[in-house]
């Protein structure tokens, strides 16, 4: 890069700020913005009129979006996961004694629900992506009840557990991880049936179309994530 | 033309297939556009992106600039709290054996001091700073997610005056900014106290990581057409940089202090070693997002610096690649550092040894940065206004924090300086140095962006020298102090310990910094008020934010800018910009534009203004509020969220969208 070269161009706005004809007017024109002419002239040289408005996937903005509380709710349950391994090396057993170990029904149930929800996650993807209105309603309601019954077997299986959170580190960590990832399925399950509801009514938009796309990426993000989760809980003390 | 699969609904929808992404370049003997005549174009932008009128309008905007001031100005209301209560700190150490303030009262001041300071003021304002500059210098309207921001604000606000509130009716937080457990837990803390801290964190937390993620899609996706990855400016680099970090630190602090709140209000055991709890979980929790946050509020620092320097030496700064390789590598770096806080606790030896070296090796991207601005210095035509001013004091005045730093990243020193006030000395030379003095050269720099007025360089002068003075004549002698053993955070020290002649200087300094500070404030007020008119582009900037005038118009530019280098108002060399056209002028539409190389790639329809941000926020507020008395606090937020996120959300109907919709694959 050479040395700069300073715009010579003083701007329309410039000179009417500067004018003395009527200081008091172009001051005020400057500080209400938008009152002058603004920037230097300008040359029109690519025109966009012709660009897509309705974009999916990583041309999207909200698929960015998604992906930062994505990586956030990640770390949260990371955080949640390195404490619990942390506040093990405290203990010789583990669930430490007289802690009984998590039991498998409901929790099992309530994972198989769970992965169960990737089947009419997966159809109103695609159907949003093809922009098929009928079909992205009707697996969006398919969608909302699975993961409604997820949400349902899930407050039971607090129960699973086995000894509430006061009994000891063991038991605080098992229950920060049921219970963060439980705010997950309550979250997925309010949009998926609120972006269900838009649809019945007819009161979508086209971009509603990409939000159904964003939400299932969502979806399965809180489906999958949850497998590790409940192999550490679950089946983990029954290991070690 | 219709799209497939629409349905009935198409009535009242005009959706097309785009052809293809293609656009139509026309470099030849275009119509000019701008000068006379193109009052239209203002005037129909103006009226899709103008917020309403009065303090309704004011509640409801959207607008990044206007979210971002409220922002600023908050943070700011915040550092002189947390001054005010630094210099009451001072008061009372003047002497031995003073009486002014009792030890209760002492240990909620250094608490809240700190708490303001850091998750009040210094995250919140180098986001803010990043919100108002950064659309503006990478040439969109908005940016990416306008509600969400409102809606950080208010989290942030309501943060804010839940601790004040606390310390106004006697239950500020008293255990340190840190809140250390088994001191902060149930046992040694009862009361509502660190209730109070653990809450506010949650609040402040919530509104970084909205910020965070705000900056990393705006400048992924919004940038001006051209402006590929390697003609990002160094300040939008730096806030990318920042904003990776908050969104890889924050989320464990957040945990971490609802893990003490439960603790503390259901009685888990996280933190509580009788039931098999750790207190060192909590340390290595607080400090893996406590570190990395020295470099989120140092980074923004460093690209302001940066960008001040190149504008006031008048020329590109040197080392572009360079500068922007080193703040990636301080960010990675930031993360390896967490255990030098935790020296003194029983820490496995090996791993001691690596975090010597890592605090040793972060000082290397930072040198490599001070080496470009000295060469950019050295070749360019420096003019030493009061933004170069408070960035050379920087330079100056970070070496001392640095160098202490690495004097710390050795352990048998550490040993001997921790909890001292040595360690005192050297933070402040650090995040005062590091992070408000480039802050206030990036007022005085952009001040009359804002506000379309120049701040009176005589007074800036002035509040320069005294505070480079002042911060000098306060924190030296701490420096002194702690080398001579007086411990941090007690609130007064026998006359035998003759530490009183240090101390008493270390007061008359903050006295000249709280002078210096009461100086900026008349400047500010005085500029505001009788300040010279800026007009556009009063320093002969580089990037894009000077193109448009001051302060920029409701919709920021009226066409979209096409950069063509790195310093687009510098590089071009042609009095004519080069703009993008076609973007909707009847609804408020952004461009959005490829990852890497910046070709236009889609048009975005952006959100009106709406209550609905502030409703949720105070949703968010009653929900965290009632958590430090109760844990259906959860319940509550649960009910009063979903209307307020409903009614966020509601569909608006719009009778010509006419959506051009992506070819499906």
């Amino acid at each position: 890069m050479t040395a700069p070269r300073r715009p010579a161009a003083v701007t329309a706005a410039d000179a009417a700020a500067a004018s003395p004809r009527d200081p008091a007017a172009a001051r005020r024109a400057v500080l209400e913005g938008g009152g002058t002419m603004l920037e230097r002239p300008m040359r029109p040289a690519v025109d966009v009129s012709a660009l897509p408005t309705i974009v999916f996937g990583s041309r999207d903005l909200v698929w960015w979006g998604t992906w930062g509380f994505m990586i956030v709710e990640s770390l949260s349950l990371a955080v949640c996961v390195a404490s619990y391994f942390y506040l093990k090396r405290n203990f010789g057993n583990w669930p430490p004694l007289r802690t009984p170990l998590p039991r498998l029904g409901i929790p099992t149930a309530s994972l198989a629900v769970l992965l169960l929800a990737l089947v009419p996650t997966k159809l109103f993807h695609r159907a949003a992506r093809r922009r098929d209105a009928g079909a992205t309603t009707l697996w969006l309601w398919v969608a909302t009840l699975v993961t409604g019954a997820a949400t349902v077997l899930r407050v039971l299986e607090f129960n699973a557990i086995g000894a509430r959170w006061d009994l000891n580190a063991y038991t605080s960590a098992v229950w920060a991880i049921v219970f963060a990832h439980f705010t997950l399925v309550l979250v997925d399950t309010f949009e998926t049936g609120t972006l269900a509801a838009y649809f019945s009514a007819g009161a979508y938009q086209e971009k509603h179309f990409v939000d159904a796309t964003n939400n299932a990426l969502y979806t399965y993000f809180m489906i999958l994530v949850w497998v590790p989760l409940y192999v550490l809980v679950y089946l983990l003390p029954r290991w070690v | 033309m219709r799209g497939e699969g629409m349905g009935d609904r198409a009535d009242s929808t005009a959706v097309v297939e785009a052809p293809a992404p293609a656009v139509v370049a026309d470099d030849g003997a275009a119509p000019r556009l701008g000068g006379p005549g193109a009052g239209d174009v203002h005037a129909r932008l103006d009226r899709v992106w103008r917020d309403g009128p009065g303090l309704w309008g004011w509640l409801i905007s959207v607008n990044h600039k206007v979210v971002a001031k409220k922002y600023i100005v908050t943070a700011f209301v915040f550092l002189l709290l947390g001054g005010i209560e630094a210099a009451l700190m001072r008061a009372q150490l003047a002497r031995p054996e003073n009486r002014l303030i009792g030890p209760d009262l002492y240990n909620q001041l250094f608490t809240i001091h700190g708490t303001t300071m850091m998750f009040l003021f210094a995250v919140p304002v180098v986001e803010a700073v990043a919100l108002w500059v950064v659309p503006l210098m990478i040439g969109t309207r908005n940016v990416a997610f306008p509600r969400l921001n409102s809606y950080g604000y208010w989290t942030f606000l309501f943060g804010g005056i839940l601790l004040y509130v606390a310390f106004a009716i006697n239950t500020g937080p008293d255990a340190g900014w840190f809140a250390y457990v088994p001191l902060a837990g149930p046992e040694y803390s009862p009361g509502k106290r660190v209730d109070m801290w653990a809450q506010m964190i949650t609040f402040t937390e919530i509104a970084g990581i909205i910020g965070a993620i705000e900056i990393i899609v705006t400048v992924f996706k919004q940038r001006a057409v051209g402006m590929s990855l390697n003609r990002i400016p160094i300040f939008v680099w730096g806030s990318v940089v920042t904003a990776f970090m908050v969104l890889f630190a924050l989320p464990v602090v957040a945990v971490a202090s609802q893990f003490l709140a439960m603790d503390r209000l259901i009685g888990t055991h996280f933190f509580n070693p009788a039931e098999g709890g750790d207190a060192l979980l909590w340390q290595h929790l607080f400090w893996f997002f406590g570190h990395p946050e020295v470099y989120i509020i140092f980074i923004p620092g460093l690209g302001m610096a940066s960008t001040i320097i190149g504008v006031h030496a008048r020329r590109p700064v040197f080392g572009y690649t360079a500068i922007i390789l080193s703040m990636v590598a301080t960010g990675f770096l930031g993360f390896g550092l967490w255990v030098h806080h935790m020296f003194a606790t029983p820490i496995p030896q090996l791993g001691q040894s690596f975090f010597t070296a890592a605090s040793a090796m972060i000082a290397i991207p930072t040198g490599i940065q001070f080496f470009c601005w000295l060469a950019t210095l050295w070749a360019g035509r420096p003019r030493f206004d009061t933004p170069l001013l408070f960035v050379l004091g920087f330079m100056v005045l970070f070496m001392i924090g640095g160098v202490t730093g690495v004097m710390l990243a050795a352990i048998p020193f550490d040993l001997q300086a921790t909890d001292t006030f040595f360690v005192v000395g050297h933070f402040h030379y650090v995040l005062i140095a590091g992070m408000v003095f480039p802050l206030f050269g990036a007022w005085y720099h952009w001040f009359p962006k804002v506000t379309g007025r120049m701040m009176s360089e005589r007074l800036g002068k002035l509040q320069f020298w005294l505070f480079f003075i002042g911060m000098n004549v306060t924190f030296f002698p701490m420096l002194l102090l702690g080398l001579e053993g007086m411990p941090r955070r007690v609130y007064t020290y026998l006359p035998e310990t003759h530490w009183g002649p240090l101390n008493m200087i270390a007061t008359i300094g903050a006295v000249t910094i709280f002078v210096s500070v009461l100086v900026w404030m008349v400047n500010v007020v005085v500029s505001l008020r009788s300040g010279a008119l800026a007009g556009a582009d009063p320093w002969g900037g580089d990037t894009l934010e000077w193109a448009t005038s001051s302060p920029p118009p409701s919709y920021n530019y009226a066409h979209i800018p096409i950069v063509r280098g790195r310093a687009p108002l510098w590089d071009a060399g042609e009095a004519v910009m080069p703009v993008a056209t076609g973007l909707r002028e009847d609804r408020r539409e952004v461009l959005l534009t490829t990852m890497l190389d910046a070709e236009p790639d889609s048009r975005h329809q952006e959100p009106t203004p709406t209550i609905a941000p502030l409703l949720l926020g105070l949703a968010t507020a009653v929900t965290f509020d009632a958590g430090i008395f109760t844990p259906w606090g959860f319940v509550v937020g649960v009910v009063l969220a979903f209307p307020a996120l409903l009614y966020w959300a509601w569909p608006t109907r719009d009778p010509e969208s006419r959506e051009i919709v992506e070819v499906t694959p």
